[in-house]
């Protein structure tokens, strides 16, 4: 069976065409067009599309090698046989130059079907391999608009994630405010209460609610500094302070309520503590009401024995340290437990566990300590004790402060109550 | 109880002599109430103005100047910030508490600049709102 061919005749000679077209014709089923003129051209290689396309060297109003110039500017690649009466080396070499497939001379036209089939194979091989690159290319194409689309989406997860970190933020921040109001109300009422001479009878009631109240207000406390730590929003400031002053009051309160229980309290500040430091004394004084607070309520009997004394830090040498510890004769602590005391989220289930509250005092506590440049740690012994020890670095400031220098933040307001204490537990 | 709460955004002191003058600016109800209830307990000779917001407050203090104010942060038509900062403007010896439900240092610069002589956390507890009111009085 012949193999179906549109070809492309640009010829003049309508003689010549017909040898042509006979010289082919035992071998392919030939649809043609016979054009002379370049707009001839132009309308057929416009209008359908060929197999091949076969060139008199020779034409009288242009050139076979304008017809091939003219395939090529409109990117088709079609065989392109150039066929001449006289062929010099010259013009040989320049048709191959431009790109065309093969030269035949007029009346030698064995060789033009060996030569169009062989063309025919191989433009037949560059279509498909053009066409398996553009698919490649295609391809390649989709799948970095597909990781360009996927990036962007993930782009725009993680910031609707961020928002939403921000605005359960901005919640947990506004909610324990708008916590607070009502609560001093609470509180307020109740200790009106309680001046009024209440009777007998409800001294004690009144004196639950406003304990109640006030675990509340130090949950609200915790919450929005559990709030601040995961967003990275802790502040502190760096004021000026006495430290012995700060550690006295803070032991104070819960040295009373260990004598309460019945258990001994000791303090003991060592003599070499500067007088001045520069820190956050609400966060020193949170930290410490925190520990010694864990201390008393798991203690039933013996003593809480708090001590702070100066030291030189091991990773700075020339500077100091101080080191706060906070040793008990409770229940103790397990060596499973010690590792997750320190961590957000954890509530340890066995008995032994720090299980009041909201479980997150010692996870805060170590934020603030490991934010003013120290470290918290626990030693313990089930049923002996527990030692919770915590640094605080001293820096330049601190030094400078001791020696009666101008203060870094001098334009604080002296600050009459506990602001801004947090109060921890 | 209801009764009492009515609000009348002024004083249920008659003005006298007294050394102690007193704006109280807070927008919610039954804590402004209760400081109104507590003030006089704590220091019996206190005249107490009573503003729901600062702009109030504001007007308040040009027309008795008091010699404390004591005001919450955050309240309709003027906060706190604003109302200290102007009454700064008027009268710069006026000792000015900042009430606050922020335990952290959010307004804290702003209030430092207007300077102020102390901040009372909320819940208030009253042994400290004693100890900032006889502050300012020395």
């Amino acid at each position: 069976m012949k193999s179906p061919l549109r070809l492309l005749l640009v010829e003049d000679m309508e003689d010549h065409a017909l040898l042509l077209l006979r010289a082919l014709g035992g071998t392919f089923d030939v649809t043609f067009e016979r054009v002379e003129t370049p707009q001839e051209l132009e309308e057929a290689l416009d209008s359908h599309p060929w197999d091949a396309v076969i060139a008199d060297f020779n034409l009288p109003e242009f050139s076979g090698l304008d017809a091939l110039r003219m395939m090529r500017a409109k990117e088709l690649d079609l065989p392109f046989i150039l066929v001449s009466g006289v062929i010099g080396e010259e013009s040989a070499v320049e048709a191959m130059k431009a790109g065309a497939h093969d030269f035949v001379l007029k009346g030698k036209y064995s060789r033009l079907v060996p030569a169009l089939e062989r063309e025919l194979r191989e433009a037949t091989i560059r279509h498909e391999r053009r066409r398996a690159e553009e698919e490649l290319v295609k391809y390649r194409e989709h799948l970095e608009t597909l990781v360009r689309e996927r990036t962007a989406e993930l782009e725009k997860a993680k910031e609707a994630a961020e928002a939403a970190n921000r605005a359960k933020s901005e919640f947990l921040t506004n909610m324990s405010h708008e916590m607070r109001t009502p609560l001093t109300g609470v509180m307020g009422i109740i200790d009106l209460l309680l001046m009024d001479n209440p009777p007998d009878k409800q001294r004690p009631l009144l004196a639950m609610g406003y304990t109640a109240a006030g675990s509340l207000s130090r949950l609200i406390d915790d919450i929005l500094d559990f709030s601040r730590l995961v967003s990275g929003k802790m502040s502190f400031r760096l004021d000026p302070f006495n430290l012995r002053e700060c550690i006295c009051s803070a032991a104070e309160v819960l040295a009373l309520e260990a004598r309460h229980k019945g258990l001994r309290f000791d303090l003991e500040v060592d003599e070499d503590l500067p007088e001045m430091v520069v820190a956050d004394e609400g966060r020193l004084r949170q930290v410490l009401i925190n520990v010694i607070g864990n201390a008393v309520k798991f203690t039933e009997e013996g003593e809480i024995h708090v001590a702070a004394r100066c030291a030189s830090d091991p990773a700075r040498s020339g500077h100091d340290l101080i080191q706060y510890a906070i040793r008990d004769t409770g229940i103790g602590i397990s060596a499973d437990s010690r590792e997750k005391i320190f961590e957000m989220f954890t509530q340890v289930k066995t008995p032994d566990a720090i299980s009041s509250g909201c479980g997150l005092g010692l996870a805060i506590s170590k934020q603030i300590v490991e934010n003013m440049g120290g470290k918290i740690w626990v030693e313990s012994k089930m049923g002996a004790g527990s030692t919770f020890t915590f640094t605080m670095i001293l820096d330049d400031a601190g030094r400078n402060q001791q020696d009666g220098e101008t203060t870094r933040l001098g334009n604080s307001p002296p600050i009459s109550d506990e602001p801004f204490s947090g109060a921890g537990h | 109880l209801s009764a009492q709460f009515t609000d009348e955004a002024e004083s249920s002191h008659l003005p006298s002599e007294s050394d102690i003058s007193l704006l109280v600016a807070e927008d919610d109800k039954i804590v402004r109430h209760l400081l109104d209830l507590i003030i006089p307990k704590l220091f019996p000779d206190a005249v107490v103005y009573l503003a729901e917001n600062g702009r109030a407050g504001l007007e308040l203090f040009d027309r008795h100047r008091p010699r404390i104010v004591l005001t919450d942060i955050n309240m309709p038509v003027m906060d706190g910030v604003q109302m200290a900062r102007e009454i700064r403007a008027l009268k710069p010896d006026t000792k000015i508490i900042v009430l606050t439900a922020y335990h952290g240092s959010e307004y804290r610069e702003q209030f430092d600049e207007i300077g102020i002589e102390s901040y009372l956390a909320k819940p208030i507890v009253f042994e400290n709102l004693f100890t900032a009111i006889e502050n300012c009085r020395r």
